[in-house]
């Protein structure tokens, strides 16, 4: 009979929810920027009336998102360790390329949002 | 060959014995009992048929308003009954057709794929199908009573506001709508519980079959995006027959608040729709190429990209309601980002096409996968160009964005979905479809298609508006109009003969190949109503090339569980990252209940629609029993303790807590249900940003004083803390207990008692949910807590009787540990709720 280690040899064991944080990293780092951008220019247009505090919450979130997606791409096994992934080279590599992924498209689409601000004014309504 | 491959988990000959069981356990019912069935494969063909007929009900539709269009001043619909065609059309083509198809191919394909014997919770899939067939059907039917609605599938506020709305006709969609949408999120549970839990060993995710990971993402948007439309209705169907103001300016509401919530689910629901899609895709590509996929990594990268960016452009469907132009330009810009993720996908299957091994295999499947390549990339350019917010103001509301649209729908979905029928017919029935009558209907369709809704992009250029009935002569849309209609005509020719040759092949003997397309993944393992005789040890993404002798390992019984020790329905369930078994769950057989529940559930909504309420209330009794019956069998205890299923690993058959498949079911609720209040809570805001000047202190009565609020949290925490008792009081097995009995009654009449003062604390301040949509923002909270809080008191009420008849301890408890999850959950909502209602308005002013 077969035993289960050579099925399943014993090792370090991912976390789940960390796997699921440090996978979708970049979208998630997304999803925040475009939450507290929209909401925070509106509220500064439609309760404040200052465009400028619009812009300024919307450079603001744009910068700390592409930070911290930079600072994961640097510092990829540092931020995998943090959530829970097994040190190299017990780690799926798989996993650490397709969060790397997502990391990389996100921040063409933090970029993009936030490089709104020097194209058009804010508070202006738009028709 | 790998080194496992030396030694198999059940080397051992097998006994033939073991089929002859699995084969009885797993039976099918005969005769009218088939309506008890919940075998994925009864069900899901159920679910795909009655998708299907849809589509063909709303494909009629389709044709009786190109009819009326072929001509200028035409009068063969009256514009009355052309508004209702047009609405159920397009609402029975993305409720009933769209969503409901690519779910039951989810229910239908995924446990072959992941070589389970079925998926966790079968009854629940069962359920949903049920409500779905018996509501969608009385749904469609409003069309030949001349109850329809009218108002276009996304039912715009102010138009479909009672005053300019009158009748059922749009309460027919909110309530039959409202739980389709339901019935959609029991499927999403289960595939999402599915996807992670009841994959074979050694199928970490990044082994996973892209149809997987695409349903998984699917189902995860349906989690986060159906719970905004699901407020959305219940707002609107509350001010149409309460009359409280959500969406009456005059009032301080706002009907922008209808799209912003509706479009929240609406642009997720395109993806929804298409995600799935291209997952077939990505499965059939590489078996016509010969070779795995370029890209997987990529295309997985892609598909939780599209998910997530997805959510991010709802605003590009309201450019033009004079929103500022920062907002315009920061959608526009996501709008566009999202093309790059689909843009990935698309690259990939070209890149694997090309890289073919022998020539990509041109067969039908295959030419509806280059149509939809072709047609889906004309409809996300278009996309893109409607992206921009100029072009936008020019067409919005054209014939233009129709043909937007029907190139991203049609050419996204309906194209893979026939592909996909041509594809895994033989899985599904044993037989093929012809080669040669699908040649016809690939070409009928795909130039049906391009005659039909190409030349609507000129049309709209040209400044004809949508939905309207007849259009006089000499403006240069004569001729297009006619051109698409005749297009129409040839499309649905296609879309008939298909229908004849699906006929024709059930006509002819089920003789087709194991795996006919020669393909690499694990739902063309030899299989029967049991899906595998052994469940494999998956060690790459394309295992059947990998490894020629699994589909006879796998026959053998040489791979996990061969048998059922459990001597019933079983399946593994594995770990959610690295697929290691972890437990044997036990599946529940075909039974009544689930179809006593959905149909009545679909009474209780559709009797509540013509406002007859008494028996609408009884309905819903009925169908509350039935899911508690239901629900008595689903927690079979440990008592059949732990089984072997080879290599030497024993499995416990029961689990309880966080690691089961239970637990997990109800985190996929929580989050449901957070996603309604997180929608709630936006509503909320968004109607102070809009008219501040009715809330607290300024058109509306003052808050009730601090002892209210402070009242109510203490009642929620105490009741948190009574739970939390009696979790850790619960009896050993084979012995009672009255204390933990009084902590779960007490527990739940605290949290009702809490919902009630919030109500009452704001009744005697003077403030009336009539009066101002600040009033109704209010009391709607204490709706959305107080059906939750009876949601629990009916769950407290169940776990009392299985305390009282031995069957809840603390082995045995895992209808307390969902009791004590969602309760710590409501109680968690009603405190945000007292920052949000009692603490926002003293902090904004």
């Amino acid at each position: 009979m077969n035993r289960h280690d050579d099925f399943f040899p014993l090792g370090p064991k991912p976390s789940t929810t960390g796997t699921i944080f440090y996978l979708l990293f970049g979208p998630l780092l997304w999803a925040g920027q475009l939450t507290v951008a929209y909401g925070g220019h509106t509220l500064a247009c439609v309760r404040g009336s200052s465009p400028e505090l619009a812009d300024a919450i919307v450079i603001v979130v744009t910068a700390l998102a592409l930070v911290a997606l930079t600072g994961f791409l640097i510092w990829q096994d540092r931020c995998a360790r943090a959530l829970g992934q097994p040190a190299l080279p017990a780690r799926d590599r798989a996993t650490d390329s397709m969060a790397r992924l997502l990391v990389v498209l996100s921040l063409p689409a933090v970029l993009w949002g936030g490089a709104t601000v020097g194209l058009v004014a804010a508070c202006v309504a738009g028709r | 060959m790998s080194d496992f491959r030396r030694s198999l988990p059940n080397p051992e000959t097998r006994s033939e014995q073991e089929v002859d069981e699995l084969l009885r356990i797993w039976a099918v019912p005969k005769g009218f009992r088939i309506v008890t069935a919940v075998n994925n494969t009864v069900i899901g063909l159920l679910y795909i048929g009655a998708a299907f007929l849809f589509f063909l009900l709303a494909g009629v539709l389709a044709l009786l308003m190109r009819t009326q269009l072929a001509v200028p001043d035409n009068d063969f619909l009256s514009q009355d009954l052309y508004n209702q065609i047009f609405t159920v059309h397009g609402t029975t083509m993305m409720f009933l057709f769209a969503v409901p198809a690519v779910e039951a191919l989810g229910v239908m394909l995924l446990p072959q794929m992941l070589a389970a014997r079925d998926l966790p919770f079968p009854r629940l899939s069962a359920f949903a199908i049920w409500a779905y067939v018996v509501g969608g059907l009385v749904f469609f039917s409003t069309v030949f009573y001349d109850l329809a609605p009218k108002g276009g599938w996304f039912m715009y506020t102010p138009l479909t506001l009672k005053e300019f709305s009158p009748g059922d006709n749009a309460d027919f969609w909110l309530l039959g709508i409202g739980f389709i949408e339901i019935s959609a999120i029991a499927g999403a549970i289960e595939i999402v519980v599915g996807t992670l839990r009841t994959r074979p060993p050694g199928m970490s995710l990044t082994k996973m079959p892209i149809f997987a990971w695409s349903m998984l993402i699917f189902a995860a948007m349906i989690m986060f995006a159906f719970p905004a439309v699901i407020l959305g209705t219940m707002l609107l169907e509350i001010e149409r027959s309460f009359g409280w103001p959500f969406f009456t300016a005059t009032k301080g509401g706002d009907p922008l608040l209808w799209q912003h919530l509706f479009w929240f689910f609406g642009h997720p629901e395109v993806y929804i729709i298409f995600l799935p899609a291209a997952g077939l895709v990505s499965m059939i590509v590489p078996t016509m190429a010969r070779r795995p996929l370029i890209g997987y990594r990529l295309i997985v990268v892609a598909l939780i990209g599209t998910g997530f960016f997805s959510f991010g452009l709802w605003v590009h469907h309201m450019f033009t309601t004079g929103i500022p132009s920062l907002s315009l330009a920061f959608f526009s810009a996501a709008s566009m980002a999202v093309a790059i993720p689909s843009g990935i996908q698309v690259f990939s299957w070209i890149a694997t096409m090309a890289a073919s091994r022998g020539g990509f295999r041109i067969t039908t499947p295959s030419l509806f996968v280059i149509g939809f390549l072709v047609v889906f990339t004309i409809g996300g350019l278009t996309g893109v160009m409607v992206a921009l917010v100029p072009v936008d103001y020019q067409v919005h509301d054209t014939y233009f964005v129709v043909a937007h649209f029907h190139y991203v729908l049609i050419g996204g979905m309906v194209f893979p979905l026939i592909a996909t029928f041509y594809y895994w017919m033989p899985l599904a029935t044993g037989r093929l479809l012809s080669e040669r009558v699908g040649r016809w209907v690939f070409w009928l369709m795909f130039g049906g298609f391009n005659i039909a809704f190409f030349p609507m992009h000129i049309t709209g250029l040209r400044g004809m508006p949508r939905r309207v009935w007849t259009y006089p002569e000499g403006l240069g849309w004569d001729a297009l109009n006619m051109i698409s209609t005749v297009g129409a005509y040839v499309f649905a020719a296609g879309v008939a003969i298909f229908v004849v040759d699906l006929i024709r092949s059930h006509l002819r003997p089920a003789n087709a190949p194991q795996n006919p397309w020669g393909a690499g993944t694990l739902e063309w393992l030899p299989n029967d109503v049991y899906s595998t005789r052994s469940i494999p040890f998956v060690t790459s993404r394309e295992p059947l090339w990998d490894d020629p002798t699994l589909p006879q390992e796998v026959r053998g019984g040489h791979h996990f569980l061969p048998n059922a020790p459990t001597g019933g329905r079983e399946t593994i369930v594995t770990s959610a990252i690295e697929a290691k078994p972890q437990y044997i769950i036990r599946m529940p057989g075909p039974g009544w209940e689930h179809l006593i529940a959905a149909v009545f559930t679909a009474a209780f909504f559709l009797l509540l629609t013509v406002k007859l309420v008494v028996p609408a209330l009884i309905c819903g009794v009925i169908a509350i029993a039935a899911c508690l019956v239901w629900a008595w069998g689903l927690d079979p205890g440990p008592s059949k303790g732990a089984v072997e299923i080879g290599a030497g690993i024993r499995l416990p058959t029961y689990e309880s807590g966080p690691s089961s498949h239970s637990w997990w079911a109800m985190v996929v609720l929580i989050f449901v249900a957070g996603s309604l209040y997180v929608a709630y809570v936006f509503s909320y805001l968004y109607l102070w940003v809009v008219s501040p000047q009715v809330w607290a202190g300024h058109g509306s009565p003052d808050l009730p004083s601090a002892v209210w609020p402070v009242t109510i949290a203490l009642l929620a925490i105490a009741g948190s803390a009574t739970m939390r008792a009696a979790g850790r009081l619960l009896p050993d097995p084979g012995t009672r207990r009255a204390t933990p009995l009084l902590l779960i009654a007490t527990g739940s009449l605290g949290l009702i008692a809490a919902v009630a003062l919030e109500m009452l604390g704001h009744w005697q301040s003077g403030l009336r949910p009539t009066e101002s949509a600040y009033g109704a923002m209010v009391y709607m909270q204490s709706a959305l807590n107080g059906q939750l809080a009876f949601t629990l008191f009916i769950m407290s009420g169940f776990a009392i009787a299985r305390l009282l008849t031995g069957k809840l301890d603390h082995v045995r408890r895992v209808s307390f540990d969902n009791l004590a999850v969602l309760y710590y959950y409501v109680a968690a909502q009603l405190l945000v709720g007292l920052l949000l209602i009692h603490g926002f308005p003293r902090v904004a002013g």
